[in-house]
């Protein structure tokens, strides 16, 4: 960029932004362009249309017989006895995801790094429910989730003496149940990452922690963890975003209940969009849905910039 | 299943004579379509990967329309409805001009404006009186005008494992709910954990299945329509709150009912797990003739829906229809109507259409519902009898509750999905809480339902 001659000390920076090099600036958004165009179509596009769509009673048909109908598609999404269950039960996701899921990758990632051999092995075993369809891991869990005395989960408690357990149909084990396979699924490629992490941990740092005795625990706790703090930060915000977005566990395992306990806003979603025909209901719950993850996103953003 | 195909293709040429057309349908086709201009259409068939006689037999057919309507080129395209890509494709106008749709979506296709307005072809074509007039009430607007060309129908009904049900003392299935319950107790097997009666009891499914039951109750109507554009739940008192109260008495009383609230019933009484399901025949006895040809067929019963205290057997259906999209132009839209009314019920193409259309289903002789009356009823039976496989004298009470009128078919309750969607929600609070109070939850729920859904619509 030319600095351009002044005759006060105090300008200089100002002018020196007015004056842009077009020569070098043109060639740099000509290579954006074909992102900025496919980005405006297949994602902004639709978003802008589905935030018009939540202000209209929608015909797919012939979208000039859509009519406006104002805010009434918000006022019947938050009278909808479904509304507040689908919140409530994001927010019990999220709570109950940090307290049995969050910390199984930190764990395993620590563990995995201090192995001296095959640490390779476990790292492909680890990441390898992550490779799975999650449509085929699913089928899979309903079968191991089977209420019946015989089912496999049922089995293996039998032997521990507790009787067989309706782990999808009981209200109080079903987030729990869900939970466990969600972890199952996701938590190679987190540990990968905190794996990755750990890689920058100097070497001298652990190994002197070492000869002084401590533990693995104290090694844990008071070398590893505070250099994980600022990857835990970002991936929590990241857990939250995608447990907002649950969907495929109640479509598979268990249609939204038992009662309404595993009844998700994506999930109601789908439903009043699909199969209710309700399109512009839809486009409120969207819009609703989209307000929600862009604040935990303005959230993530934060915390990433810190944790630089 | 190619074994199966051949044999159709054989039964085909050998029986076409025998099967040719004994009804003399006075149908008014037009000479030409579209006064001779070019037209193109698309007609969406779900043919299986493995039906390629099926598929030939169709291209076939297309080809001779083609023929006697040289300017109107029709174009098979595979397609098997789905929610999710219906609405893609009538967003994108990319729906085939004749296009398959199930029986929960009628309402909402006419309503939306997705199906064309077959009136004036009816009239024009003469087929008033040619349907079954139950299937075309389902498929009119409520001025009457018909929209689509129902396909195939079916009702619930129950089925059982007829060894069982013998060796537990009874020769016949319950004809009656209480009959039911009465039965429970000597087909429970604490030993094997054998549940007595399995039906779906979670989702949509369940809610479906719960409605059947409900009106099987003496329930006339769960939402009432109240005929000004609203709407009031009346499930929260009456025959509905009584059929809540039979299903908790069948799970916590009697231990009748499967551990496991999503599993299909079907399965639950092929395995030995259920003696009674309900479940329509084709969605049951006929997938497992497909799916699972190791099963003994035999082995089944199948009978329609128990009575309600009236006598009557009601149930909704299910099944499917031809609906021509509104998409399409003016002229494609007759060349649709007149290709599907010429390849179903013409003289030269219909056992061709028939033998296709049996070629796609599950299983010849399963008891479903007649799609059109008269004559045209008949001869679709007597041409159809040599399809079947199935062991159709399992299913005589089936036949006989249809012959004799008892089986009564009833539309879906308004705002359908959303109603299956609640009563499934009571459905499994009753089923997984033994202290539930049936009253109050049905109560709150019609509340609920009455205040969130039904009156915000409009």
């Amino acid at each position: 960029m030319e600095i351009g001659l002044t005759n006060s000390a105090a300008k200089p920076a100002r002018r020196q932004r007015l004056r842009i090099d077009w020569s070098q600036q043109i060639p740099a958004y000509l290579f954006l362009l074909p992102a900025l165009v496919s980005f405006t179509i297949f994602a902004w596009f639709p978003i802008l249309n589905s935030v018009v769509m939540s202000f209209q009673s929608v015909n797919l048909v012939d979208a000039s017989r859509s009519t406006w109908v104002g805010l009434r598609n918000y006022e019947r999404m938050f009278a909808d006895p479904t509304f507040a269950a689908s919140w409530i039960n994001s927010l019990e996701f999220t709570i109950l995801s940090i307290i049995i899921g969050f910390f199984v990758p930190v764990v395993v990632a620590v563990l995995v790094n201090e192995m001296r051999y095959a640490r390779g092995f476990f790292r492909v075993v680890y990441f390898l429910p992550s490779v799975i369809p999650p449509l085929i891991g699913l089928l899979v869990w309903r079968l191991i989730y089977s209420p019946n005395p015989g089912g496999l989960l049922n089995s293996l408690v039998a032997a521990l003496g507790i009787a067989p357990q309706q782990w999808l149909q009981n209200p109080a084990l079903v987030k729990p149940s869900i939970l466990v396979i969600m972890t199952w699924g996701g938590f190679g490629g987190t540990m990968l990452i905190y794996l990755a992490t750990l890689q920058d941990l100097p070497v001298e740092l652990y190994e002197a922690a070492e000869i002084d005795g401590a533990s693995i625990w104290q090694r844990g706790v008071h070398i590893v963890l505070p250099h994980l703090r600022s990857t835990m930060l970002v991936l929590l915000i990241v857990q939250v975003l995608g447990l907002v977005q649950i969907f495929i566990e109640p479509l598979v395992l268990t249609q939204g209940g038992p009662g309404q306990a595993t009844m998700t806003p994506v999930f109601t979603l789908y439903r009043k969009g699909f199969l209710n025909g309700d399109y512009g209901l839809a486009a409120a719950w969207s819009v609703l849905l989209m307000i929600v993850l862009g604040v935990i996103s303005f959230i993530y953003l934060r915390v990433a910039r810190i944790a630089d | 299943m190619k074994k199966t195909l051949l044999l159709f293709s054989l039964l085909f040429l050998i029986a076409l004579p025998a099967g040719a057309q004994s009804f003399d349908l006075p149908l008014d086709l037009p000479d030409t379509i579209a006064e001779g201009r070019p037209v193109e259409i698309t007609v969406a068939a779900c043919i299986g990967e493995d039906q390629q006689e099926v598929r030939e037999n169709f291209d076939a057919q297309l080809a001779r329309f083609n023929k006697v309507y040289p300017n109107v080129t029709v174009t098979r395209t595979q397609y098997c409805f789905s929610p999710e890509s219906l609405a893609a494709l009538v967003a994108g106008g990319n729906l085939s001009t004749v296009f398959g749709v199930p029986a929960t979506e009628y309402r909402r296709l006419i309503a939306d404006g997705t199906a064309v307005n077959l009136a004036p072809y009816f009239e024009a074509f003469g087929l008033e009186g040619v349907f079954n007039p139950t299937l075309m009430a389902l498929l009119s607007d409520e001025q009457g005008n018909p929209h689509g060309f129902p396909e195939f129908s079916y009702a619930q009904g129950i089925g059982w494992d007829i060894e069982a049900l013998t060796e537990a003392g009874f020769d016949g299935p319950p004809q009656t709910w209480d009959e039911l319950r009465e039965m429970a107790p000597a087909l429970v097997d604490p030993a094997t954990g054998r549940a007595a009666f399995a039906m779906f009891l979670q989702g949509g499914a369940g809610g479906w299945h719960f409605t059947n039951m409900a009106y099987g109750f003496g329930a006339t109507e769960l939402i009432r329509d109240n005929g000004d554009g609203t709407f009031t739940a009346v499930y929260g008192e009456g025959p509905a709150v009584e059929a809540m109260q039979f299903l908790r008495d069948m799970k916590w009383e009697l231990n009748a009912l499967p551990l496991d609230l999503s599993s299909n019933p079907t399965f639950e009484v092929v395995d030995g797990r259920a003696v009674i399901f309900m479940s329509p025949a084709d969605g049951s006895l006929g997938w497992l003739r497909v799916n699972m040809p190791d099963v003994d067929l035999k082995r089944f019963g199948y009978t329609a829906m128990p009575a309600a205290p009236d006598g009557k057997r009601y149930t909704l259906t299910g099944g499917s229809a031809q609906m021509i999209f509104s998409g399409a132009t003016p002229d494609q839209q007759e060349a649709a109507v007149v290709f599907q009314v010429w390849r179903t019920l013409s003289a030269e193409e219909f056992a061709p259409s028939r033998t296709i259309f049996q070629g796609t289903q599950a299983g010849g002789g399963t008891p479903v519902l007649p799609v059109y009356a008269g004559a045209v009823q008949e001869a679709v039976e007597a041409f159809d009898a040599q399809f079947i496989t199935m062991p159709v004298e399992n299913y005589q009470g089936f036949y006989d509750a249809l012959n004799a009128g008892e089986i009564v078919l009833v539309p879906e309750p308004p705002f359908a999905q959303d109603w299956y969607v609640a009563i499934a929600e009571v459905m499994t609070t009753v089923l997984t809480d033994q202290n539930a109070d049936v009253a109050a939850l049905m109560a709150e729920s019609a509340a609920r339902f009455q205040s969130g859904i039904l009156d915000q619509a409009g």
